[in-house]
């Protein structure tokens, strides 16, 4: 997967996010999902940590996550 | 690398079209109850936002807007815009708005009312907005709920351009009531209220 190259990758802060899809409208590897209409999910296999997400998000619930930190 | 493009990635024409249309003919308003119902639908149905996460043509239309006229910059959307109380509280209040509609709509339908051809912006100030309508052409209270639910529509369009060009592109998603809404429904239907399970 694309991701696994990447020292990080984007992950959701659930409680502030409100589900609009707007992070998964703007990843250009389709590695956001929004599960139930609950809340969005970063694929960390596919996501490069380009921040596209983060710029996008609306409520700032998405950040940067060092890959070695979330092992 | 780029994303499949689907159809319903252009339907910010649609809301483009809906209200260029509802300047015309103040009748076409009818057509925004979809953007009312399909996301209901979609959530009590199929617990899913569906509609918001792809066929929403107004928060296409903000990130669309958005990212063209200050690229991705765009100062964070204020924690209070997305807090449960204020999300929560937008959405009685829009809701009750809706209801006045409703009760307008049934003044004039009784004959208690009369028609007002005119539509309010930001629940306060009322435009005249005669000529998109024709006398008769339908029933009277059929028209005074196309000029309530415009009014309406474009409110909260007018809101999400002002917190489009203040925030991020689709700060209106933070708390639009419809989002809100399905999100609530969604989330009674995940049980736990979908954000404490799994990690």
């Amino acid at each position: 997967m694309a991701g696994r190259g990447s020292p990080t990758y984007a992950a959701v802060d659930r409680r502030d996010c409100v589900s609009c899809g707007t992070c998964a409208a703007v990843c250009p590897l389709g590695a956001v999902e929004v599960v139930r209409g609950c809340y969005a999910q970063v694929d960390p296999a596919r996501c490069v940590g380009c921040g596209r997400c983060i710029r996008a998000c609306p409520t700032g619930c998405i950040a940067r996550v060092e890959r070695e930190a979330a092992v | 690398m780029k994303r499949k493009r689907h159809l319903y990635d252009y339907l910010w024409l649609w809301s483009i079209l809906y209200f260029s249309l509802g300047f015309f003919n103040i009748l076409f308003a009818w057509l925004g109850m979809l953007d009312f119902l399909l996301p209901l639908i979609f959530a009590l149905v199929g617990g899913n936002k569906f509609f918001c996460n792809h066929l929403c043509g107004r928060g296409q239309l903000f990130l669309k807007l958005g990212t063209a006229l200050k690229g991705e910059k765009g100062r964070a959307t204020p924690r209070w815009m997305y807090q449960r109380w204020f999300r929560y509280g937008f959405l009685i209040f829009f809701l009750v708005m809706f209801a006045n509609i409703l009760f307008q709509t049934y003044l004039v339908f009784a004959g208690a009312g009369s028609l007002r051809e005119a539509i309010q912006l930001f629940w306060t100030f009322r435009l005249p907005w005669d000529w998109a309508y024709t006398a008769g052409a339908v029933p009277a209270w059929a028209a005074q709920f196309a000029f309530g639910f415009y009014s309406l529509m474009l409110t909260s369009l007018l809101i999400g351009l002002i917190t489009m060009v203040l925030f991020k592109p689709r700060s209106w998603c933070a708390f639009c009531p419809m989002g809100t809404m399905t999100q609530g429904i969604c989330r009674l239907r995940a049980g736990g209220g979908g954000v404490d399970e799994g990690a």
